[in-house]
């Protein structure tokens, strides 16, 4: 490109009316290999500008960690099973408390062997009763061999 | 927006957004620090996303605004950045190399003593190569404004520049 057209461009990019194309080309002069000698003092900066442009982001890694994915109905549903774990916990362990509080008071001996000796005598009593019921059975059997022999 | 969409629409604005972050804070630390709060924020606000105009836009602004932030509350606490971005020097030190890379350098140096607004205008303008409507969305500044700032930015590198350049020669 010719010298006075690159004056006049640097011109105009000192008032910042240069489009973003025609400094485009300003920097392409000057990255060429041959600047005019009486414009090299600007190089440089539009070298360095080039440069500038190269730095990239090298620990990506490190600077773009992203939350892990949990959005809201995840945490809901963890914070709902772990909030049902200790209602299951502490309600096992209160009955087990309350189980403790009913058991026979000690000194109580005489009266928890009463008890028990009533509940085994209704226990022999229903045992007796059912077996007269068994006598039953044999009428069963009567009826069966009489339909057999026919 | 799931986590892939995300990805997608951060991968080609990443390192814009670092870039910016690398022009005001100048450590790279802090640089990386801001692109993961900037990270972070977009995440956040991912379901919104979609709402706005120009998502690139807005990822800009946070990290304008996080910048601007970051360097306030260091101005208050008296506390001066300290950036020392120590590389290896195993690359070919060929003169010219060096040369080129000092004049560069320099160049990093003018632009650095520039306020903080004109750094971001440069860095918008003349390494990110926005369009004008771009730089409004970002800056929230009106036209004017920024044309007048940017020239007054570029007008003060030249002055620098030009005074390097000639004590070179004397």
């Amino acid at each position: 490109m010719e010298l006075h057209k690159i004056a006049s461009l640097l011109e105009k990019y000192l008032e910042a009316e240069t489009t973003v194309k025609e400094e485009k080309l300003l920097k392409d002069y000057f990255s060429s290999a041959h600047v005019d000698s009486s414009l090299e003092q600007y190089r440089p900066l539009f070298q360095f500008f080039a440069t500038e442009k190269e730095i990239v982001l090298t620990e990506e890694e490190k600077v773009i960690r992203l939350p892990r994915k949990q959005n809201k109905k995840k945490l809901l549903v963890t914070l709902s099973s772990i909030a049902a774990i200790v209602i299951l916990a502490l309600s096992v362990f209160q009955f087990s408390n309350f189980q403790k509080d009913h058991r026979v008071v000690e000194g109580n001996h005489e009266l928890a062997m009463k008890n028990t000796q009533d509940l085994l005598n209704m226990v022999t009593g229903a045992v007796a009763n059912s077996k007269e019921n068994l006598m039953y059975l044999k009428e069963i059997q009567q009826t069966k061999n009489k339909l057999i022999t026919k | 927006m799931n986590q892939k969409l995300f990805l997608e629409f951060v991968n080609p604005i990443k390192d814009k957004i670092y870039r910016l972050s690398l022009r005001l804070l100048v450590s790279k630390d802090a640089a990386e620090d801001a692109t993961q709060e900037v990270m972070i924020r977009l995440w956040n606000m991912k379901d919104k996303l979609e709402d706005y105009r120009s998502p690139q836009a807005l990822a800009m602004t946070i990290t304008k605004n996080y910048c601007f932030d970051q360097l306030k509350a260091k101005k208050n606490n008296n506390l001066r950045i300290i950036h020392s971005n120590y590389e290896d020097g195993n690359k070919t030190s060929l003169q010219k190399e060096i040369e080129a890379k000092d004049e560069l350098l320099k160049v990093k140096e003018i632009i650095k003593n520039l306020t903080e607004q004109e750094q971001m205008l440069i860095q918008l303008r003349d390494i990110e190569q926005l369009e004008y409507e771009e730089m409004v969305e970002i800056t929230q500044m009106n036209p004017t404004a920024i044309r007048v700032a940017l020239s007054r930015a570029r007008k003060k590198i030249r002055k620098e520049i030009l005074k390097k350049h000639n004590y070179g020669i004397a």
